[in-house]
């Protein structure tokens, strides 16, 4: 309920700006006597899907001897197929363009589909190693195989997930990433993060310009910078760079990488990339400040230089749009 | 609260509900000009990201010109203590001065100027408490006793909800160092739920001090739920906040089957019941929400004394009749006349429905975790996790 605007309805009616039937259902909203649950629904189906892959989790663990590994493996592959089938059946026509949701029930149903399918990979993975020494390949099957789901029922939330285990596939984490940045990390990890970052920022592009589900661009858009900007941070903060002077080429590269991305999110109206840019090219002058100047004058130009940041977002952020 | 404040609260929460009107197709883009002629002075919303970004640049901003003061000062106590009540003093006038300003107030920058002036606050009477009487406990309670204090005056005078929820939080940690801190934490409990409750549709008050008294509410609601939960009284869990030992108790598990025990496992049992047919009958979401979690807390409880079956089967069955159960409302409500129930709908209503959210928890709660080194398939072998797993490569969300 919101007294204030539940006061406003009567005079906008009066003013015209709302019809008779409008104030009435607003009054009826407003008034608390029609109150909508549908993100209590939403959450409650979310939680129901965490209970049940949790308890499928020690299901396998707890009776492992007792059932045996393809029982369980069967199980998990008969509850996934039947998950998929419904959802396979019940999905609207493909289409590059965006897709209604089918209901809450069909999402929650492809996402219990998709996780149980995951956890029966990695399962036969660790019980039956068919992959031997490359085993960590079945987070790479696992991630195609929620990215053609994603694609196939129109899902950003399996996309991240697809996303998200495709970077687990080459050992990053976000976890790993914030590490990479205030610790040191192999250079392997570094590489691996600037690739991945790279490949997800082509495919939102490419989404984008191609028109290809052009509404992930966002999913693929905010990861990819994110991992982008980690390896190019865990560069600025290596420590074990000999040369000394190495820092200061991954600085320019960050330089021009966060002025892309800020360019970019002013003109494409995207505040996470212009977030993502600011705070990086910030982090990175942290290491510029230390270095030239003396510890005690180098704390007074921080809080200058974040002041100067701050300004410079406020005067910005109107050519962003308005609920960024 | 300045009256000016107050008048542009008001235009805030009528130009925000005009905007969530337009978005849904309720009015045109005419009315909606409308609207905003009529409410000129409102803030002018800026969202999460923007915020989180001054947040972020103007913490950076006082942080480290405080580490410069420190720097130059040296950081004797005495020095920390007078250095913190200035800033404390400075950053409370910036917050006055940005809120006069309709132009500068519109970059949200005052709750992140208010939040460091009342950490400093807190930091300079820690160091006044200290200098006066050097026992730790008595600092605690001091300090507490201000963060009650100061959190609650911030709060209705500069109107940041959040400041509401820590005072509440701060005044029940206070009320855990009394003698009788359960017995305080049940009554004031529920008297500041009722207070709460009461104060939610009261049109004198504005929307953030609203918002305040529904974070006093579900605080209340948390507190009075901790002192009759039975888990929380075996393990003493309020007497160990508030740093004391449980008169004529002794270790965990010791209330058994006494009296007092099971009063507390019947009330751990029907309190949640009893508050989800107060959100019910009331229709407040806020009030449902709260009895859904304690709800499932009394469930997790019953789970810890009472092994009816495996935990896998507990957590499937449970999950299974969860998500039956939210569908099945679901469909009730689409089926119904004007797909209404009793008040309530499953139609989003100008609610936001938190899609980048829902993206953030499926990556954050999901997404497996690859394990490095040459012993790897053989430990996922031993510790399968089946779905779950860490937390992957960050939120991929839409514009978070």
């Amino acid at each position: 309920m919101n007294p204030d605007v539940l006061a406003a309805l009567p005079r906008l009616r009066s003013e015209g700006v709302l019809d008779e039937r409008t104030e009435r259902v607003l009054a009826r909203v407003y008034g608390r006597e029609l109150v909508s649950v549908r993100n209590e629904i939403r959450a409650l189906v979310s939680l129901a899907i965490l209970l049940v892959t949790t308890g499928v989790g020690f299901l396998v663990k707890e009776n492992l001897r007792a059932i045996g590994p393809l029982g369980i493996a069967a199980a998990l592959t008969l509850a996934s197929a039947a998950c998929l089938f419904v959802v396979a059946r019940r999905a609207p026509e493909f289409s590059w363009g965006e897709v209604p949701s089918s209901g809450i029930g069909f999402d929650a149903l492809l996402l219990l589909g998709v996780l149980l399918f995951g956890a029966d990979l990695g399962f036969v993975e660790a019980q039956f190693h068919l992959l031997k020494e490359a085993w960590p390949y079945h987070l790479l099957i696992l991630s195609v195989f929620q990215l053609a789901a994603a694609y196939r029922f129109d899902s950003r939330p399996v996309l991240s997930l697809s996303l998200a285990t495709f970077a687990a596939w080459r050992g990053l984490s976000g976890n790993a990433a914030l590490r990479s940045i205030f610790g040191s990390e192999s250079e392997v990890l570094r590489a691996n993060a600037l690739a991945c970052g790279a490949l997800f920022l082509v495919v939102a592009a490419a989404s984008r310009r191609f028109e290809r589900k052009a509404h992930f661009e966002m999913v693929w858009g905010n990861l990819g910078l994110f991992l982008f900007f980690a390896g190019l941070l865990s560069g600025v903060f290596e420590s074990s760079d000999r040369s000394g002077v190495g820092w200061i080429a991954w600085e320019l590269v960050l330089a021009c990488a966060a002025a892309i991305a800020i360019a970019y999110g002013l003109k494409r109206r995207r505040p996470s990339y212009f977030a993502q840019g600011a705070i990086a090219a910030y982090l990175g002058a942290l290491r510029v400040i230390f270095e030239v100047l003396p510890d005690t004058v180098a704390m007074l130009f921080v809080s200058v230089s974040s002041l100067a940041m701050l300004v410079f977002v406020a005067m910005k952020w109107r050519s962003l749009r308005e609920d960024a | 609260m300045r009256a000016a404040w107050r008048e542009r609260e008001r235009e805030t929460a009528l130009r925000d509900a005009a905007l969530s009107w337009a978005k849904a197709g309720v009015i045109d883009a005419e009315a909606l000009k409308r609207v905003e002629e009529q409410t000129p002075n409102a803030y002018r919303r800026v969202g999460p990201v923007f915020r989180a970004l001054v947040f972020f640049f103007l913490s950076a901003a006082v942080l480290a010109f405080f580490g410069f003061c420190v720097a130059v000062g040296g950081s004797a106590s005495k020095t920390l203590g007078l250095l913190s009540l200035l800033f404390a003093v400075a950053l409370a006038v910036a917050t006055e001065l940005q809120l006069a300003s309709p132009k500068l107030s519109a970059y949200g920058g005052a709750g992140g100027l208010s939040f460091w002036a009342g950490v400093f606050a807190l930091v300079a009477a820690g160091w006044v408490l200290h200098e006066q009487d050097p026992s730790e406990a008595k600092v605690i309670t001091g300090v507490l006793a201000v963060s009650t204090f100061f959190w609650g005056a911030a709060c209705w005078r500069w109107g940041v909800w959040l400041f509401g929820l820590f005072s509440a939080v701060s005044f029940f940690l206070l009320l855990a160092r009394a003698p009788q801190g359960r017995a305080l934490w049940l009554v004031l409990g529920l008297l500041l739920t009722v207070l709460g409750a009461r104060q939610l549709d009261r049109a004198s008050l504005v929307s953030p001090h609203r918002t305040a008294f529904a974070a006093v509410l579900y605080v209340g609601l948390a507190a009075a739920y901790a002192a009759v939960n039975r888990y929380g009284l075996d393990h003493r869990v309020i007497e160990k906040l508030g740093e004391r030992r449980l008169t004529g108790m002794g270790d965990a598990g010791a209330a058994g089957n006494s009296g007092l025990g099971l009063w507390a496992a019947f009330a751990t049992a029907i309190f949640p019941l009893l508050v989800l047919v107060w959100g019910l009958r009331s229709r407040r979401v806020l009030v449902l929400n709260a009895g859904l979690v304690l709800g499932a807390l009394s469930l997790v409880t019953l789970r810890f004394y009472i092994h009816v079956a495996p935990l896998w089967v507990i957590l499937v069955v449970s999950g299974a009749l969860l998500g039956a159960a939210a569908l099945a409302i679901q469909r009730a409500l689409q089926n119904a006349p004007d797909e209404e129930l009793a008040g309530f709908t499953a139609r989003a209503l100008f609610r936001d429905e938190g899609k980048n959210l829902q993206v953030a928890a499926v990556v954050l709660a999901f997404t497996p975790a690859r394990l490095d080194g040459p012993s790897a398939p053989s430990e996922l072998a031993g510790e399968f996790r089946g779905g779950g797993g860490d937390s992957g490569g960050g939120g991929a969300s839409g514009s978070f």
